[in-house]
């Protein structure tokens, strides 16, 4: 009991040291354009406080159980964005619900994750390719959506996140092997789909010495100011809102999606490489809950949450630093943006679930596994040694420890009632 | 643990050691960011924060001979606003900050209102003020003396007070109050009473009660300091009212708005016009065969295997192959189709003279007139004969057109006259993070009498950016090149932009030098008094276009008048010609490269015959100085003055008495064909001289010589290029017609030098820099006897005497009259020259009259001449004075 209340605690520490760097950064930054994001993202901030303590108090078996309704909840705000959505920036992510704007494709993310949880928590699932054609068509749909509004960074998140689920579930490596030789196949022949926009972007990213002056001011110009701000940051940085580039404005969109450079601007080396540690703490920490949880629907959440987490935050850093192409990401938890904040602090309370409700499994494993744990349960045999034990879940001395090492969970009881 | 268990215990572990890694490389590119590469964008930082602004010099006065001014200078920096540009949801906020940075003392000055809205507010408050000051010491002891918890301090009256407590009186000063809560409880009664509800009133009376405990003083202190802030701030609020909006806060809005709408639909017809005139004009162009001579016509016929080469025949086969579509037809008709009619369009504009090819370029608006040029233009004019595609040609003319004239929307001027410091401020603050603003030089020029426009062509204009346009003006910046006394020399300004929007100087700035006064040598009242003359002489001839004349002072070189007529409103002149800025701009640029020396002859042809292809119609065109080059001036029979001193100083066998038999004039001698002016006698006794030898002699007078700030070198080169290049024949020569082409400039220039006995001068016409006087150019001889002078003489007093009335009596005027024979695109007119000098016995000036396109001879100037005459060597004459 006392480990679970220290991950949660541990879990609800991290993320609030982030939201706390999130309001410090924000509050530096200031107005944009009138827009007070900092207001906003306080306002955002007891919005998501609230729904994720009602979140934490649902079973996450719940959520599991109604995984199929939530993704084609997200799939029908998908759809909706195509043909009702708002366009900034020429791009159509956006539904305004009751004057709040609404970003279907961060809400995505995560029904995709729930969705792909409760799909490969059968262990043939992973096993053979045939079995992923309907989590691939789960895949494919809202990855084609979202790239067509367009937004490639939130369409290539789903990549890693499958990836580390299908690992996660047990698929073997020949077979993983061949699925990201056709990934890679896929993204060379998808290059040429790019709009010229994202080639350039590219090429600014990794060809930046060979770009004119025109170029850079045109796509680079985000990443030259993003570098430069991160350039002035030295050791210690230059101070809360004394960032010359931030005071002075010239980095675009420094509230989302170049707020890591602020960070490194007036928070130096030291801050930047503070927050680059606490995201890896974080991820984790959330990795961890699903290397501790007997269930496999548990585990294959955490997994998917965490990398979803961890991959969506380095791209952001990444981009930000220069080593990958400038995309609109923002950095869970730090970044202004209200439903990025919202279902980012959901899924960690569907982490803190998880991690409140270790799912033992009575049925998992061999039959002589599960013979020995129901004798030891009605305490009519001890274990002929500790490797038993451990497998049975038992003690040395042949009563119940907790839920033991399971096999497969073909037969599943129902959770939190044995 | 089972092997499924321990499979994703491993693959956990990897995973998470993918992320360490990921991480470490992260770090590891921010230190080299920031340690490795660091210096270099830090410097780009500092690089992009400093900016360089070019601070114009604006120039100095032009004054005439005798000090008066012609031309004035006004600068300073203007605001401009592009309405369009803004939303209309931002547009009360950026007007605001613009004002606020206008006035940085009114910062928080709310724009909701009109300024002078605000003055009767302000005024109240200040009045209530005024009563607090005066009533605190009566009051402030009826606080005090008051018990806290009856006292109501959220419902004070303050007449109530003052008269209750009329009758005490306490020293303002020696009040003690201790510190406590009452403090802030009678500071936020006195404020709320005082009407100012201000936090930083409320903060300002605090923090001085503060540091002396002593309330009435405080008091004291803080109301005399808000009174004068007031007072301050209802000047400040007048001053805004009456020099921003002129007091008319509604007005100023409406004109914004509505202005800029009634601008943009007033261009947008008149491309209508233009678009609709350019194709139906372009159309013709291609069409229209019947002008093509029946040489061409018949060229054109035999390579289109035609029998007839009657126009109809030719335009029938066009109208035949034009209607097909090659699309439609077999690979045989098509190419056969395409020959035919790449040999009509072709044909049809290598065909076309001259005039005519102007005439297109014009229609097609390409500034270059010859048959490729022309092709390219015709290539790129693919229209089908429907509607519907007509109007889509149309429309996407005019997006372009729209593009090129009104990118942002057409500006409003929102503050003229702005100070420097005023300028980078609301630059530096709305310049580069908003758009809609403008913030340039603006140099204002004032010109002596603009309604008349005395002189404009020769001054040429400054426009509001400070661009010359023409006449002087140009001629300053262009011929001097570089920055100096003449037009001054431009500064710079470093500053680098701090992150609260301040400005650091920075070393390497330097301020601008304006240019020095310069002192031309026109007599004003004289220019004027010639420009009379020469509307008269305009108003005499219905059907001329224009005329010109040239006064020089024959001691210095001097160039008293240079005048044209019509004479140019210059308002007029840059409303009207110079409002199609894309082409303005653009024909601006390539005259600059040309007279810079960087455009062959053929190309400064091209400019200028453009120029004056539009010089009927643009009055603020150089008739005077520089406008012969297009062969349109040459000076008639005016040479021959100079052809006899030649016959009689270099042909030996030349026998002035002898009379010869012509056929134009019948038997005269040399004196005889001056006065008659034979050209038969000229062409017989010229021919063996030789065409070369006679353009040498008479450049030896002055043609085709450059003239500072007048004629540049270049152009001077290419009209002795033309005079003996390869069409230039000896009888035009010799007779002054063809290729032979001058200005009246040159032609008085070449009479002085007659008159000097050949003391050959260059004309002057600055004549002083910032109080330093211009040396006089140093004179050159052309040798002649004095005999041969005197016979020219004689001839043309007679000349003068017949033709000259009554003034060329009283000035004792000699004149040689001499008419150009026009061809080609003017018909049978003629431009009638006269050139003289007076008095014949002590010469001190030498005129040249022009009058363009009449079908009079020359002798219809030299009435004019002698007027001219007259208004300078006795300027007392009745009638002519304004």
């Amino acid at each position: 009991m006392t480990s679970i209340a220290a991950r949660e605690l541990w879990l609800a520490l991290l993320v609030g040291l982030l939201v706390l760097m999130g309001c410090v950064v924000q509050a530096s930054i200031g107005s944009i354009d009138g827009i007070p994001h900092h207001r906003i993202f306080l306002q955002w901030i007891a919005v998501s406080a609230m729904a994720a303590v009602v979140v934490r108090l649902i079973p996450y078996g719940f959520v599991l159980r109604h995984a199929p309704l939530i993704y084609l909840g997200g799939l029908l705000l998908l759809i909706l964005v195509q043909l009702v959505g708002e366009v900034r920036f020429n791009a159509r992510r956006w539904i305004v619900i009751g004057g709040v704007s609404v970003q279907p494709s961060e809400l995505m993310k995560f029904a995709f994750v729930i969705f792909w949880a409760r799909v490969l928590r059968h262990e043939r699932a992973a096993k053979g390719l045939r079995a992923l054609v309907l989590p691939g068509l789960a895949l494919a749909l809202p990855v084609a959506l979202i790239f067509r509004q367009p937004d490639l960074g939130t369409a290539l998140l789903f990549v890693p996140t499958a990836l580390a689920m299908l690992l996660a579930a047990g698929m073997p490596r020949g077979q993983m092997v061949k699925l990201c030789l056709v990934g890679v196949l896929m993204s060379a022949l998808g290059y040429g789909l790019l709009e010229p926009y994202q080639k350039e972007r590219i090429l600014s990213t990794f060809q930046r010495e060979r770009l004119t002056a025109a170029e850079k001011a045109r796509e680079g110009y985000q990443l030259e100011q993003s570098i430069r701000s991160i350039a002035m940051g030295g050791v210690f940085g230059q101070g809360f809102a004394e960032g010359v580039q931030n005071r002075m404005k010239m980095l675009p969109f420094r509230h989302n999606d170049f707020i890591y450079a602020v960070v490194a601007e007036e928070f130096g080396f030291v801050g930047a490489s503070f927050l680059i540690g606490v995201v890896l703490l974080l991820t984790v920490t959330i990795l961890r809950v699903g290397f501790q949880v007997r269930d496999e629907s548990g585990r294959l959440l955490c997994v998917g949450l965490g990398v979803l987490y961890a991959s969506q935050s380095f791209v952001h850093i990444a981009v930000n630093l220069g080593i990958a192409p400038t995309t609109g990401m923002p950095l869970p938890f730090v970044s202004a943006g209200g439903t990025s904040l919202l279902t980012n602090v959901c899924a960690l309370a569907l982490v803190s679930s998880v991690a409140r409700r270790p799912r033992r499994v009575v049925g998992g494993g061999s039959l002589r596994e599960q013979l020995m744990r129901l004798e030891a349960l009605l305490g009519r045999r001890k274990p002929r040694d500790e490797a038993t034990a451990r497998v049975a879940g038992v003690g040395a001395d042949g009563r119940f420890r907790g839920p033991g090492v399971r096999t497969s969970d073909r037969v599943a009881p129902r959770p939190d009632h044995f | 643990m089972s092997s499924t268990q321990i499979v994703f215990e491993r693959r956990l572990g990897r995973l998470l050691f993918g992320f360490a890694a990921v991480s470490v490389l992260l770090i590891l590119r921010l230190g080299q960011i920031q340690f490795v590469e660091g210096a270099g964008h830090r410097k780009a930082v500092e690089e992009d924060r400093v900016e360089t602004i070019d601070l114009p010099a604006g120039r100095g006065d032009i004054l005439d001979r005798e000090g008066r001014p012609l031309a004035r200078t006004v600068d300073g920096y203007s605001v401009s606003i592009f309405p369009v540009q803004f939303r209309e949801s931002n547009l009360v906020d950026a007007l605001q900050d613009v004002l606020c940075a206008l006035r940085p003392d009114l910062i928080t000055w709310p724009i909701k209102k009109a300024p002078h809205e605000l003055i009767p507010a302000v005024e109240a408050r200040l009045a209530r003020y005024q009563r607090l000051y005066e009533a605190a010491p009566r009051i402030i002891p009826a606080l005090l003396s008051t018990p806290t918890s009856a006292f109501r301090f959220d419902a004070l009256d303050l007449d109530d007070l003052a008269e209750r407590m009329a009758p005490v009186t306490w020293p303002r000063n020696e009040l003690v109050l201790p510190r406590s809560k009452l403090r802030y409880r009678v500071v936020d009664a006195l404020v709320q009473m005082a009407g100012d509800e201000r936090l930083d009133t409320r903060s300002a009376l605090l923090a001085s009660w503060s540091r002396s405990d002593r309330l009435g003083q405080a008091l004291g202190t803080d109301a005399e300091r808000c009174l004068a802030r007031l007072d301050e701030e209802r000047r400040d609020l007048q001053l805004l009212s009456d020099e921003l909006v002129g007091g008319d806060w509604e007005e100023f809005l409406q004109r914004l708005f509505l202005r800029e709408r009634q601008d943009i639909r007033r261009q947008e017809r008149r491309i209508d016009e233009v678009l609709h005139d350019r194709v139906a004009l372009g159309r013709f162009g291609t069409h229209d065969l019947t002008k093509i001579d029946i040489a061409e016509r018949q060229a054109l016929a035999d390579e289109l295997g035609l029998p007839n080469a009657e126009p109809e025949a030719i335009t029938a086969v066009w109208s035949e192959y034009s209607g097909l579509d090659p699309a439609e037809c077999d690979p045989e008709d098509k190419a056969r189709i395409e020959h035919v009619v790449a040999i009509l369009e072709g044909r049809a504009v290598e065909a076309l003279d001259r005039a005519e090819r102007i005439a297109v370029a014009t229609a097609l608006g390409v500034w270059r007139d010859d048959a490729e040029a022309l092709k390219r233009a015709l290539g790129r004019r693919e229209l089908a004969d429907s509607e519907s595609n007509r109007r889509e040609h149309l429309s996407v003319e005019k997006e372009w057109a729209r593009r090129l004239q009104f990118k942002g929307g057409v500006p409003y001027q929102l503050f003229r006259g702005a100070t420097f410091d005023v300028a980078c401020r609301v630059r530096q603050s709305f310049g580069l993070s908003r758009l809609g603003f403008r913030v340039r030089a603006s140099f204002g020029r004032e010109y002596w009498r603009d309604e008349d426009g005395v002189g404009v062509f020769l001054l040429g204009r400054l426009n509001a950016e400070g661009v010359p346009l023409g006449g002087l003006e140009a001629a300053f910046s262009h011929v001097a090149g570089k920055p100096g006394p003449i037009i001054g020399t431009p500064g710079v300004l470093r500053r680098r932009r701090e992150p609260d929007r301040g400005l650091t100087e920075l070393s390497g700035s330097s301020p601008p030098i304006p240019g020095e006064t310069l002192r031309l040598t026109i007599d004003r009242d004289l220019q004027q008094r010639v420009e009379d003359c020469l509307e008269e002489l305009l108003a005499a001839n219905p059907g001329a276009v224009g005329s010109c004349a040239s006064v020089i002072d024959l001691a210095t070189g001097d160039i008293l008048a240079l005048a044209q007529a019509p004479r140019v409103n210059g308002t007029q002149w840059h409303e009207r010609w110079l409002a199609d800025a894309v082409r303005t701009r653009r024909r601006r640029a390539a005259l600059a490269a040309a007279r810079r020396g960087g455009a062959v002859a053929e190309d400064l042809d091209t400019l200028l015959t453009e120029l004056s292809v539009e010089a009927d119609r643009n009055p603020a065109y150089d008739r005077a100085a520089d406008a012969g080059f297009y062969t349109r001036y040459p000076p008639g029979s005016v040479v021959k003055i100079f052809g006899a001193l030649l016959l009689l100083e270099k042909d030996q066998a030349f026998q002035p008495d002898e009379v010869v038999p012509t056929t134009d004039r019948g038997p005269v001698d040399l004196h005889g064909a001056l006065v008659k002016s034979s050209n038969v006698y000229f062409r017989h006794w010229l021919k063996d001289m030789g065409r070369d030898a006679v353009v040498s002699w008479y450049e030896s007078f002055g043609l085709n010589r450059p003239v500072r700030w007048l004629i540049s070198p270049a152009s001077a080169r290419a009209r002795h290029q033309v005079a003996v290049g390869p069409e230039s024949a000896l009888i035009n020569v010799a007779i002054g017609q063809g290729s032979l082409a001058t200005s009246v400039l040159e032609v008085s220039n070449m009479t002085a030098t007659l008159a000097r006995g050949g003391q050959r001068r260059e004309p002057r016409i600055l004549k002083s820099v910032g109080g330093r006087e211009e040396p006089l150019f140093p004179p050159e001889t052309v040798a002649f006897s004095p005999t041969s002078l005197d016979r020219v003489r004689e001839a043309m007093i007679e000349i003068a005497r017949n033709k000259g009335g009554a003034d060329a009596v009283a000035t004792r005027l000699a004149a040689k009259t001499g008419t150009t024979e026009l061809k080609g695109a003017w018909g049978d007119l003629n431009n009638a020259y006269s050139a003289g000098f007076a008095p014949h016995d002590a010469p001190r000036i030498a005129i040249a009259v022009s009058l363009e396109r009449t079908p009079r001879s020359g002798t219809a100037t030299v009435l004019t001449l002698a007027r001219i005459a007259r208004e300078v060597l006795l300027p007392a004459h009745e009638g002519t004075q304004r």
